[in-house]
């Protein structure tokens, strides 16, 4: 299964070996050919969506009616 | 402190302030809390944090704004602290009996901290629910298709298909019993009643979260009788419920059925009422009362066409949505008139923990009032936040939308709504149905005051155990969300 990773820039992570173990148990007859592409599906979803920029947009909103008030 | 007390949390789902006899309403809903409210601090103006019910219980539970986790984050957090886990870690027998609402199941978190949870979601139950057949044939939408290029006659045919929907599944043999959708209060309680009969001296803490008053409205025969509406009949309440639902209908349409759509409601506040009557008495016999601290309050409120809208929807921010009924029951304290200042359900765990004489923990962003409740003290705003168009937080792109941000004192209320990009400032003394915004020229000072609050809640700092409490419960929600994510249907197509 190709998970969209760049390859090259891969990086080696240390793991406990009972979590490995039990990690490859939890993906025995499912799409998850490794450990690595189930660590990888988990951390996309943790990083895909992250709403600090919609934060940062509405903290401006407001900033600037406070400044067009005349109060900033 | 004294001796720590027992706490007994209710809350009900869909009850506006304004529909409680405490709080001014002259329909009969409430004659038990209303004779308890004379001898409870009853504040005038409690705000949800949120609204509905996903955006709302953290407040009431966890004493945290709703998207304090960011706006990924629905429900309590893996290890999050609540009124239960500090409880239970205090030493308290913990129960809680939830009227089978999905959002404040185990998999949002609500389970932490209690020794019994029961919410009903996947149990038999002594009532069937209802299941409507939905499904039109090939020609019937084909028809439907050729009709709506007419607007009068898609009209025209939207009204014939509904009536001949109603008539197909109507039965002579509904009750108001067979078409409920979840556990009415009396099931609740009677569960409830059970466990206190096993308690022994130990203090505890009971959650009871009643439905009664949600949508679609089937209240109990015998509360219709209690509130002089027993000429509703089930068959009427199903197509009134069926009406009040129509996605097609405007407002003007839907005004027709308003005031039988307010009694059934009203009459589940009052089921809901009769049942507390009888927990109360309940705890006298077992001479839990004079120990037991009662705190009833809703998790929003409902709207009836005020603003155009029906239910309670994230983007309508009004009052009949965010002032909700609140008293406390203290035993042996004094009533004393409490401010009429907007006071936030953040703030209610840490009040009612200093009420039982328990230290609320520091990781509560709201911060008990006790000492300020019990000498008539002030408070001074409320901030309510949610987002607007996040009407299914299982769905996680919904969850990601804009954020409706309420800021209200005393007089004044901005609701800044950042999806519409629009700013809404009324003035609550003369304009308390909130009709009509004032102009930007108007009240600036109060304006800025209050986006000044606002800025201040978006600007607070995010702490290292809010970052982690988030982190957790995105974990919890990687297995939650696997079927709506864009990464199963990756993986499932390569």
């Amino acid at each position: 299964m190709n998970m969209g990773n760049d390859i090259n820039s891969a990086r080696e992570l240390r793991l406990p070996g009972h979590l490995c173990e039990a990690a490859e148990q939890l993906i025995k007859g499912t799409r998850f050919k490794t450990v690595e592409e189930l660590l990888s599906f988990v951390l996309q979803e943790l990083t895909s969506r992250n709403s600090a920029q919609s934060e940062a947009e509405e903290r401006k909103v407001i900033e600037e009616r406070l400044r067009d008030l005349g109060y900033l | 402190m004294s001796e720590p007390k027992s706490l007994v949390l209710v809350t009900v789902d869909c009850l506006r302030a304004d529909h409680t006899g405490f709080m001014g309403y002259t329909q009969p809903t409430t004659p038990f809390l209303d004779q308890l409210a004379a001898e409870s601090m009853v504040f005038p103006k409690a705000i949800a944090a949120g609204a509905p019910t996903y955006y709302s219980f953290p407040g009431i539970l966890a004493a945290r704004f709703p998207l304090a986790l960011g706006r990924e984050v629905v429900g309590i957090a893996p290890g999050e602290p609540t009124l239960a886990t500090v409880l239970q870690q205090a030493g308290y027998r913990t129960a809680a009996y939830v009227a089978a609402n999905p959002y404040l199941s185990n998999r949002f978190g609500y389970a932490q901290g209690f020794e019994v949870f029961r919410d009903f979601l996947s149990e038999e139950l002594p009532y069937a629910g209802e299941a409507i057949p939905r499904v039109r044939t090939r020609l019937n939408q084909r028809i439907a298709e050729l009709a709506h290029k007419v607007s009068v006659l898609g009209r025209l045919y939207d009204d014939l298909y509904f009536e001949y929907c109603q008539k197909m599944t109507a039965s002579k043999s509904e009750s108001w019993d067979s078409l409920r959708r979840f556990p009415a209060a009396d099931f609740l309680v009677d569960q409830a009643c059970d466990w206190l009969g096993s308690l022994g001296r130990q203090p505890f803490f009971l959650w009871l979260h009643f439905m009664d008053p949600h949508a679609p409205y089937y209240p109990p025969a015998e509360a219709l009788k209690a509130m002089g509406s027993e000429r509703i009949l089930p068959e009427r309440g199903r197509y009134l419920n069926a009406a009040w639902n129509r996605a097609d209908l405007g407002v003007e349409r839907l005004r027709k059925y308003r005031d039988e759509i307010v009694r059934l409601h009203d009459s589940g506040i009052r089921w809901v009422d009769t049942q507390l009557a009888r927990l109360v008495e309940v705890l006298r016999n077992l001479s839990l009362w004079d120990s037991s601290v009662l705190v009833l309050t809703a998790d929003h409120g409902e709207e009836f066409l005020d603003h155009g809208g029906r239910f309670h929807a994230p983007s309508q921010p009004y009052q009949e949505m965010l002032h909700v009924p609140l008293l406390m029951r203290v035993p042996g304290v004094k009533k004393v008139a409490l401010s009429d200042a907007p006071f936030s359900h953040v703030h209610l765990a840490p009040t009612a923990l200093e009420a039982i004489g328990i230290e609320p923990p520091q990781e509560f962003e709201g911060h008990s009032y006790w000492a300020e409740a019990q000498r008539g003290g002030d408070w001074e705003l409320a901030v309510s936040e949610s987002i607007g168009g996040c009407t299914n937080p299982m769905d996680a792109g919904k969850r990601m939308g804009a954020r409706v941000l309420v800021a209200q004192d005393r007089r004044h209320k901005l609701v800044l709504d950042f999806d519409r990009e629009q700013e809404e400032l009324f003035d609550l003394e003369s304009d308390p149905r909130e009709v009509r915004a004032l102009r930007p020229e108007e009240e600036k000072l109060a304006r800025a005051r209050l986006l000044r609050w606002a800025l201040q809640h978006l600007h607070r700092p995010t702490r290292g155990f809010n970052r982690e409490l988030a982190l957790r419960a995105r974990v919890r929600e990687v297995g939650l969300e696997w079927k709506n994510s864009e990464m199963y249907s990756k993986t499932l197509a390569s």
